[in-house]
Order: structure tokens, then C-alpha cells, then sequence
């Protein structure tokens, strides 16, 4: 029986119409395989503003961290309407550290403006990932940054700047990951954090890869995984270190990705974690507990019994069941991993899904599941980059691989694109944390991939054929409503999404959800449902919308 | 006639020099690795008595072919791959060039390629074994389950005492939609290979296919973590002695002691050792091996020279614990565990050494808090279950025992000190129910056990 939500949350606004202007064609790029008039994506160019440049210290010590880290961030950290970009540096982790991460606000006509001092945001750790949710409630997203070492949090102050807030003194890890969840459902998102490996410069340790050569180490080497934190929120931006409380030293690994998941349908999400090496976690709230349910719903290992090298993870529907399923990104000589929904359990489809054979040569990290295209059914995407050396005689980046971006061809299908057709992957890069979103507002999914000790690049997205929607949904607080469910049925097709921005690798995502409607001009229905288990539906809206809906 | 055979010799000695320039120009050329100098020193040396082997008989297809092991012992899969096709193209009619280049084809990530090499080569060669398997799970993984049956089908013909191709087919099978098949073959290869994990996996997946979710639930634990793995083949014993790298001899020595065989690992980082006298890593793997061994002042002496190589850090100072616990200096021990837990709290087995330490000086609270500390960094290791455990136990905490026995056999469902231990708590707890459930699966798992009948006494007294 629906619950109807009482009548003054339900605010339909509608924000923007229309598509963006298109960017002219780029300069050709010497060397390049040539891109095709209509490919998917097209490169925007630095002079846009976007300049960031990740730093890794030089090759030869072999620190780990340097080569796991890099993430980014989209949010709207002034409440103009869109996106602006967060990266997260790294730097010499033993010399004299980083230039700082960076924030670029986002004027709206393509131009990007580096905010950082002004905004006071350019923590100078050693940086790995941003997670991004309106912690207090007020309205503004705050943003929570993971470290080797101490994280740090900024409170968006809502006029244009943000000041840091202090943590728990014990909360001193290598952070990578993390989502903003209300695991409590007391209407304020905690945070749950995912840690690497227990790692100092005194525990490092010499390794060896192709020919005995100096190579970084795998994560086995240092036998100490790291259990993840979980900081809840006691309001006024206090937080508490619940981790041994619900549960969570009980079992872990070397924690890289996570994501906000769904699989029994039920209105509260889970935590599904990506482990490097060891197998995954899915945790779920058990009274007042947390329970890992991985192994029992069959998404803790690979379908042989394998535990894969987790880094990115992503969700979404790709067999239009309406049930959400799960895809991991892998180290090379592991395939990336595509489990389907089947009644809340997973079932390892990889084999038949196409993706197997490509992903086999790469080591995938930030990816997303987005309707790229918008015909409907979803795509993939898989930045790619390598931990070790493949090989000694390689000139340049020794850790570069191509990114990959494949169309999802429904069922749970998937073909690779080659470079020229999506425009992804024609020059090979060391691609780690990739963060999605519409930051042109023209209705699609376009992506800002974080090249460890390279240039971030921002692709925009012009593949776009078919029509779309875009819903916000917000809480009574303006703040985002994640965990919200957003089924949308349009011309005999149903897509489903929940509102979760923390996904990929180290990244954290447009808050906002988003469908690709193929033909149809318009949506029949949109049903929506809180946490809380709240419902409401809307009937006949036009497509090519961005439609803001407080719940 | 002096003339003419002078002249006949110095015709035939031109004609031979040109035939032989001929021949070496047709020759291929040998591989050599770009960047030689980034090499591990014993990999270089190994490859370059190879290559100059090789390039000694560039017509032979044996040189090229033992280059491309030495290659592939080592990870340069590119030199791999470019060794064996020559080796290959001279040598057309030998399967094992052609099944390696395959191989190292799929290992640079040229997938396609390899896969139409293995099924070229299965067609020549029906009944390889090692190469009817890698077939099969090459074809498993890209979907194309049929003719990955037929491949796994044909191991099991070929191979019938191992288990791989029955656990191949039972996984196939599965995906096919017919688990009382799969469920058949998975059992028959636990059959011959009852800790085989990832046969343990299928079934698990299998018994959940069949709604049996208690029988799922315990194979699907047992098979957690499964490794792959593939068949050995004519040229496997001659590759492992060309890993001469270091990671190579990690590696190696792992599975050596694996298998308790700890002289030889122990010989092979003494080896090892020679081309790299000041490699802590080394020192201090050799060190652990001669501790195994039971062979505690050579692991001292080893352990000292790492100390004054790289001064404190955290992996000596754990050995020397190991050292001062074998030698029974349980001070010391406290000691070495303290001094390496300065630089870095976090490494669950300093904890552990350190409890195990408290426990020989009957200093039970303090060891159960280092062991409390150990197991909440590191939840895999089943010694630190069972050393809580009895920790619990010893201060009447059967509740507390439970729950860590509990928690391992979530772990382990078969680890039968876990439910020896649960099957105590559980009396001592009033809970017969609970105490018959593991009373039961001590029986089940180890009829033999040693404190079996003092079990069954002391349930029938309750």
C-alpha cells in the first residue's frame, strides 16, 4: 500500500529545458588516432580552465600509495544549477607533498575557475578520494576528503567558501572510497569510509615485477588489510566512530571502491565494498548492527569462487528487470565482473555479457553505468590504468592503458567501441578515479577521469540520439535525497535508478538521476520512493527535462 | 692440378662462407629484452647465456624455445611471445612452442589471437591434456559454454585422477542450466581432491540451484577465496627452474612451504641470497625458513645482519619475536614485538607474537588483550580464532568463547578445533542444543579426534 507523501514535499520545478550548445571540434591532435565527426565524446580542452594536473613523485622509489591514488568529484558547491569539479591531489609522499587538491567552479559557458583559495578547500594530505552529501542539513553539499593519513571535512558555509571540521582523533587511515549513507535513518547522512591497507613509509618493502625489475608492491604484500570506518553523524557536523560498535572490524579487506547499492529492493540501501585481492562486502543493516551478507547473496567472489582484485563499482539495471545489478572493475588477467540481480542474489554473467575478453588485458578503476547515448538501455565505461609494469622496454608512462568505453546493447550486453567511435581510449593513460555527471547541462552524462600523475581530462558528451530526463530529488532540506528510488516508464519501457552519487573509484558523482528515453517524447510515469518507504508518482511530464522534486 | 684444387678448395670455402651468411641472414633473429639493464642481476645473467646460446644455433628452434621459458619464468610475456613464435615457425611440428606462444599471446592481452591459436592447436593435437583445459576456460570465460564443455569433458577422458576437468565441467554445466549434472561432476572431483576450493564454490552455487541452502552455505565458505589454476605440461619443471627473479623465488618458496617443504626454501633464498647478499626481503624470508626448520640460531644470525643492513623494521623485529619464542625467551619475545610495534602498530602479527609471548608467561589478561588486538587487524587467520578462543575459555568468558568460535566457523565451517571449542562454550553456557550441533560435526569432520569421547561424556551428563 502506498504511503502518500504529505502534500507540501512535493515541489515539481522545472529547472532547465533544452540542450546545451555544442562545443566546437577540438584541435586535431598530432598522433592520435583520428576521431570520428560523430563520436560519443570529444576532449575539452585545458583552456576551458580545467587544469588540474595530479603529481606522483618519481618512479623509482615505489611507494604504493603513489600509484593508487587520484579522485574526483562533482558538486554544486555554490547553488547555481551545476556542476562544479572537485579533484584530489597526491604528490611526494615523501618529499615535499603536493600543490594541494583543487576546486573548480563552474561559470556555466564552459569556462571553469579555479576557486580553491577563495573556497578554502586545497587540503594538502595525500589525497585519494572525495565524498560529497549535505551533512548538516542545510541545504549545501559538504565535502569529506580521504587521505593516506588524517581526511579531512569541509563544511560548505553556503557563501562561496567552506571551513574545516574536526574528526574523531582515532580516524587515521589510508581512506580511499566513501559514501555519505544514513545507515540510521535518522535523517542525517553518515559516512562510511573505505580504508586500503595499513600502510607507513616503515612498512614498505622492496618488490619485484616483470624480470625482477623495482615495480610497485600488490597489496598482499603487507598482509594488513584495513577495516573500514564508519563515522556517524550526531548532527551539528559531530561525528562518531561506530566501526567497532556495528560490526565492521569483524571482516574486511583492502578496501579501494564502493557504492550504495540495492539488490533486495528494499527502501534502505546497502554497502556494497570492492576489495583488492580479498573478497568483497556487502553490508547491510541488521537491527543495530551491520551484517556482511556478501558471500550468502553471491557478490562477495567471482562466479568461479575467485577473489578479484575490486577497485571500481558501479549499479544499475542493464537487463531492464527492473531489479539494479552490480559491475566491478579489475586488476589485468581478471576480467571486470558483471553480476545480475536474480531476486536479490548475484549471478556472475560476465561470460556472456561481452566484456569479458576486453576487460582481460586491462586494469579498470573509476567506471559508471549511464545511458551515454540515450537509447535506453545502459553503457559502460571503464577508466583504465596499471599498478605494475606489463613490461620493461615501453617508452613513456610504463602504467598507461587506453580507457574503454562500451554501448550496452540491452540484456545485459555489451559491446566495446573502438576510439575512433566513442572517442575514449585514443591515447593511453594511468586513468584512475572518474566522476560522471552533466556538468554542460544539456542533458547527457559526461565524464572527468583523474590520471594519476597526469592532466585530468573532462569529456563531453555529443552522442546523444535519443530523448532524456533528469530528476532531482531533494529532501524538505534541499539537500540531496540519496537513496530515493526513481522508476520512470516511457514508451513501453520501464528504467530504474536510485539517487546515489558515491560509485566509480575514489569519486563521487552527479547527485541527480538520470534516464535516456530513446524515442520517447515523454514519460507516462514517474513513480518515486523515499527511504522511508514513502511513495509518490507522476504521470505525463515531457522528456528532455531536468525536473527538481522535493520528497 | 695443386692449382686447380687450390682454386677448387678456395671456390668451395667462398661458397661455404656465402651459404653460411645466407643461412644466418634467413635465420630469425634472436629476442632480446629492450632495457636489459632494468633487470633482476640473476635474470639478466640467465638471459644473456640464453640468447648467446641461442644465437649460436639461430636455426635451432630448442635455443629460441628455451629462451622464451626463460622468458616466461620471468614475466617478459612481449619477449615470451616473440621467442616462441620463432621457436614455433622453426619448429612447426613440436606442440609445446606452439601451446606457450599461445600462452604468452593471452598473457600480453591479445585474447582473440590466442584463442584461435589453442583451438588450431587442439585440432592437431586432440589429446593434450594442459591445452584442452586452458581451451576450456578461455572459451568459459567469453560464454561459449558448449564447446567449453566438450574441452573439460575431454580433460576428464584424458586426465581422470584430476580433478580439474570434472570441476570445469561441473561449472559449465551449472551455467547451462543442469545442476543435478553439475552437481555430480563437482562431486566427483571433491572426490579426488577434497580441498579443492573452487570446486567446493560451484557446488556451493549448485546446492543453492537445487534450494539446499544449508549445504550451499557451507561449500560456498569452504570454496571461498579459490584459486585458478591450470594444468602442468612438458616444459612446466624446466620453466620453474628458470625463475631465478626475485619475485619468481618468492613465489616458489611460498608454495614450498605451503607444503612444509622448508629446506628447500630455506636452500632457495640462500641461493637467492648469493647475487643479493643485502636484500632484507630475503633475509628475513630465509630467517622465518630456518626458524620452520627448527633451526633457531641461524635464523639469529640471519636476523642480526638484517638488523645492521636496515636497521629496525617492523618484519625483522617480528622474526626476532619468532626467534625469541622458539628459543624460549618469551621476554624477549615481548620485547622484539614492542619494539616493532613502535613502528607500526597495525601488523596483527606482531600482536599476535606478542600474545602468544604473554601466554607462556601465564599473563592471560594481557594476552587476551594482544590478541583481541591481533584479530580485529586480521580476520583471516584461523590461529588467531582458536588462540582467543582459549584465551576466553581459561578466563571463564564462554560467552565471548562462542562468539570468536562462531565467528571462525563463519570463516572455516569445517575448522574442527572451532567446534570443539563452540561444542564447551556451549555446555558451559547451558546450551545443549548448541553443544550437540558441534558435538555432531566434530564426529562428522574428525571421528578420531582425540577429545571426542570426553565431549560425548559430558553431554550425556547434562
Amino acid at each position: 500500500m502506498k504511503r502518500p507523501l504529505p502534500g507540501w514535499t512535493v515541489l515539481v520545478a522545472l529547472l532547465l529545458t533544452g540542450c546545451g550548445e555544442r562545443s566546437p571540434e577540438p584541435a586535431a591532435e598530432v598522433g592520435l588516432e583520428p576521431v570520428g565527426a560523430d563520436a560519443w565524446f570529444e576532449l575539452v580542452p585545458t583552456e576551458s580552465g580545467l587544469d588540474f594536473v595530479h603529481q606522483r613523485a618519481a618512479v623509482e622509489r615505489f611507494w604504493f600509495p603513489e600509484i593508487m591514488s587520484g579522485g574526483a568529484a562533482w558538486l554544486d558547491y555554490d547553488g547555481d544549477g551545476d556542476l562544479d569539479a572537485y579533484l584530489v591531489q597526491g604528490g611526494d609522499l615523501g618529499g615535499d607533498g603536493g600543490d594541494g587538491n583543487r576546486l573548480y567552479r563552474n561559470d556555466g559557458d564552459g569556462r571553469f575557475v579555479d576557486v580553491t583559495a577563495v573556497a578554502a578547500v586545497g587540503d594538502r594530505g595525500y589525497g585519494m578520494g572525495a565524498v560529497v552529501g549535505d551533512l548538516d542539513n542545510d541545504g549545501d553539499p559538504d565535502l569529506y576528503v580521504t587521505n593516506l593519513g588524517p581526511d579531512t571535512l569541509y563544511r560548505n558555509d553556503g557563501d562561496g567558501s567552506f571551513t574545516p571540521v574536526l574528526l574523531p582523533d582515532d580516524r587515521v587511515a589510508w581512506g580511499t572510497s566513501g559514501a555519505a549513507w544514513d545507515y540510521d535513518l535518522d535523517g542525517d547522512l553518515d559516512l562510511y569510509i573505505v580504508n586500503y591497507v595499513s600502510w607507513s613509509p616503515e612498512t614498505e618493502t622492496d618488490c619485484y615485477g616483470v624480470g625482477g625489475s623495482r615495480d610497485y608492491c600488490h597489496p598482499s604484500r603487507y598482509q594488513a588489510p584495513a577495516a573500514d570506518t564508519l563515522l556517524r553523524n550526531d548532527g551539528g557536523l559531530s561525528f562518531t566512530d561506530v566501526s567497532d560498535e556495528l560490526g565492521l572490524l569483524g571482516t574486511f579487506g583492502n578496501g579501494l571502491g564502493v557504492a550504495l547499492v540495492e539488490l533486495t529492493g528494499a527502501p534502505r540501501l546497502d554497502v556494497y565494498v570492492a576489495n583488492d585481492g580479498m573478497p568483497n562486502q556487502l553490508w547491510t543493516v541488521q537491527g543495530d548492527r551491520l551484517g556482511d551478507v556478501a558471500v550468502a547473496r553471491g557478490c562477495s567472489v567471482n562466479g568461479l569462487g575467485v577473489a578479484e582484485a575490486g577497485m571500481g563499482v558501479a549499479q544499475g539495471d542493464v537487463d531492464g528487470d527492473g531489479r539494479l545489478d552490480l559491475l566491478l572493475t579489475h586488476l589485468a588477467r581478471e576480467t571486470n565482473t558483471l553480476y545480475l540481480n536474480r531476486d536479490g542474489v548475484c549471478e556472475d554473467v560476465t561470460a556472456t555479457s561481452g566484456l569479458a575478453a576486453a576487460s582481460l588485458p586491462r586494469t579498470g578503476f573509476g567506471t559508471a553505468l549511464a545511458d551515454f547515448d540515450h537509447d535506453g538501455a545502459l553503457d559502460l565505461w571503464v577508466s583504465n590504468g596499471r599498478v605494475g609494469r606489463e613490461e620493461i622496454g615501453s617508452s613513456g608512462d610504463p602504467f598507461a592503458e587506453p580507457d574503454q568505453l562500451f554501448r550496452g546493447l540491452g540484456g545485459a550486453r555489451f559491446e566495446e567501441l573502438p576510439p575512433a567511435v566513442s572517442g575514449v581510449g585514443r591515447a593511453p593513460d594511468n586513468s584512475r578515479g572518474a566522476a560522471f555527471g552533466d556538468f554542460d547541462a544539456d542533458g547527457d552524462t559526461d565524464a572527468l577521469v583523474v590520471e594519476n600523475g597526469g592532466p585530468a581530462r573532462l569529456y563531453r558528451n555529443r552522442a546523444t540520439t535519443g530523448g532524456w530526463m533528469q530528476l532531482q530529488l531533494v529532501t524538505a532540506a534541499g539537500s540531496t535525497a540519496v537513496g530515493a528510488r526513481a522508476t520512470v516508464s516511457a514508451g513501453g519501457s520501464t528504467l530504474t535508478h536510485r539517487v546515489q552519487p558515491a560509485y566509480s573509484y575514489c569519486s563521487s558523482n552527479d547527485p541527480r538521476v538520470h534516464f535516456g528515453l530513446g524515442d520517447a517524447a515523454s514519460v507516462a510515469e514517474v513513480r518515486i520512493r523515499t527511504v522511508d518507504g514513502g511513495e509518490l508518482s507522476l504521470l505525463d511530464l515531457p522528456a528532455e527535462r531536468l525536473y527538481r522534486i522535493g520528497i | 692440378m695443386p692449382i686447380l684444387g687450390i682454386a677448387g678448395a678456395a671456390v668451395i670455402v667462398a661458397a661455404l662462407l656465402l651459404w653460411q651468411q645466407g643461412w644466418l641472414a634467413g635465420a630469425p633473429e634472436v629476442v632480446t629484452p629492450a632495457n636489459a639493464e632494468l633487470l633482476d642481476p640473476a635474470v639478466r645473467a640467465l638471459v644473456e647465456r640464453s640468447v648467446a646460446e641461442a644465437r649460436q644455433q639461430p636455426r635451432d628452434a630448442r635455443g629460441h624455445g628455451r629462451l622464451g621459458m626463460v622468458y616466461e619464468a620471468n614475466s617478459l610475456w612481449p619477449e615470451a611471445r616473440a621467442a616462441y613464435a620463432r621457436a614455433a615457425e622453426l619448429d612447426p611440428a613440436s606442440r609445446a612452442w606452439r601451446y606457450h606462444l599461445a600462452i604468452s599471446t593471452q598473457e600480453v592481452g591479445d585474447f582473440a589471437t590466442a584463442l584461435k591459436l589453442y583451438r588450431d592447436l587442439a585440432a592437431d593435437f586432440p589429446d593434450f591434456a594442459p591445452l584442452q583445459h586452458r581451451l576450456g576456460v578461455a572459451l568459459l570465460e567469453i560464454g561459449e559454454l558448449q564447446p567449453a564443455l566438450g574441452a573439460f569433458e575431454r580433460v576428464t577422458e584424458l586426465r581422470p585422477r584430476d580433478p580439474a576437468g570434472s570441476v570445469g565441467a561441473g561449472t559449465v554445466l551449472r551455467l547451462l542450466g543442469q545442476p543435478a549434472e553439475a552437481a555430480e561432476r563437482l562431486e566427483r572431483a571433491l572426490g579426488l581432491d577434497p580441498s579443492h576450493r573452487m570446486a567446493h564454490y560451484q557446488l556451493g552455487l549448485v546446492y543453492r540451484d537445487l534450494d539446499r541452502p544449508q549445504d550451499a552455505e557451507r561449500q560456498l565458505a569452504l570454496g571461498l577465496s579459490a584459486k585458478a589454476g591450470f594444468l602442468s605440461d612438458e616444459l612446466s619443471t624446466e620453466i620453474n627452474g628458470y625463475a631465478v627473479s626475485l619475485p619468481a623465488t618468492v613465489a616458489r618458496a611460498e608454495r614450498l612451504r605451503q607444503a612444509g617443504r622448508h629446506r628447500e626454501v630455506a636452500a632457495l633464498f640462500e641461493r637467492a641470497l648469493e647475487s643479493r647478499p643485502d636484500n632484507l626481503t630475503l633475509l628475513n624470508n630465509l630467517a622465518s625458513s630456518y626458524l620452520a626448520q627448527g633451526e633457531p640460531e641461524r635464523a639469529r644470525a640471519t636476523l642480526e645482519r638484517a638488523l645492521e643492513l636496515g636497521g629496525e623494521n617492523a618484519e625483522t623485529l617480528l622474526n626476532l619475536g619468532g626467534w625469541a619464542l622458539a628459543t624460549g625467551r618469551p621476554a624477549q619475545a615481548i620485547e622484539f614485538a614492542d619494539r616493532g610495534l613502535a613502528l607500526d602498530d597495525r601488523l596483527a602479527r606482531l600482536h599476535g607474537v606478542k600474545a602468544q609471548a604473554l601466554i607462556r608467561l601465564r599473563r592471560y589478561p594481557e594476552a587476551t588483550v594482544s590478541m583481541e588486538e591481533a584479530l580485529r587487524l586480521e580476520v583471516r587467520d584461523p590461529a588467531l580464532f582458536l588462540g582467543l578462543g582459549v584465551l576466553y575459555e581459561a578466563a571463564a568468558r564462554w560467552s565471548d568463547a562462542r562468539e570468536v568460535y562462531e565467528r571462525a566457523l563463519l570463516i572455516w565451517p569445517d575448522l574442527v578445533p572451532a567446534h570443539v571449542g563452540r561444542c564447551l562454550a556451549a555446555l558451559s553456557l547451558g546450551d545443549r542444543h548448541g553443544a550437540e550441533e558441534s558435538f555432531t560435526a566434530v564426529r562428522r569432520l574428525a571421528p578420531d579426534h582425540p577429545r571426542l569421547d570426553a565431549l560425548r561424556r559430558a553431554l550425556e551428563s547434562r
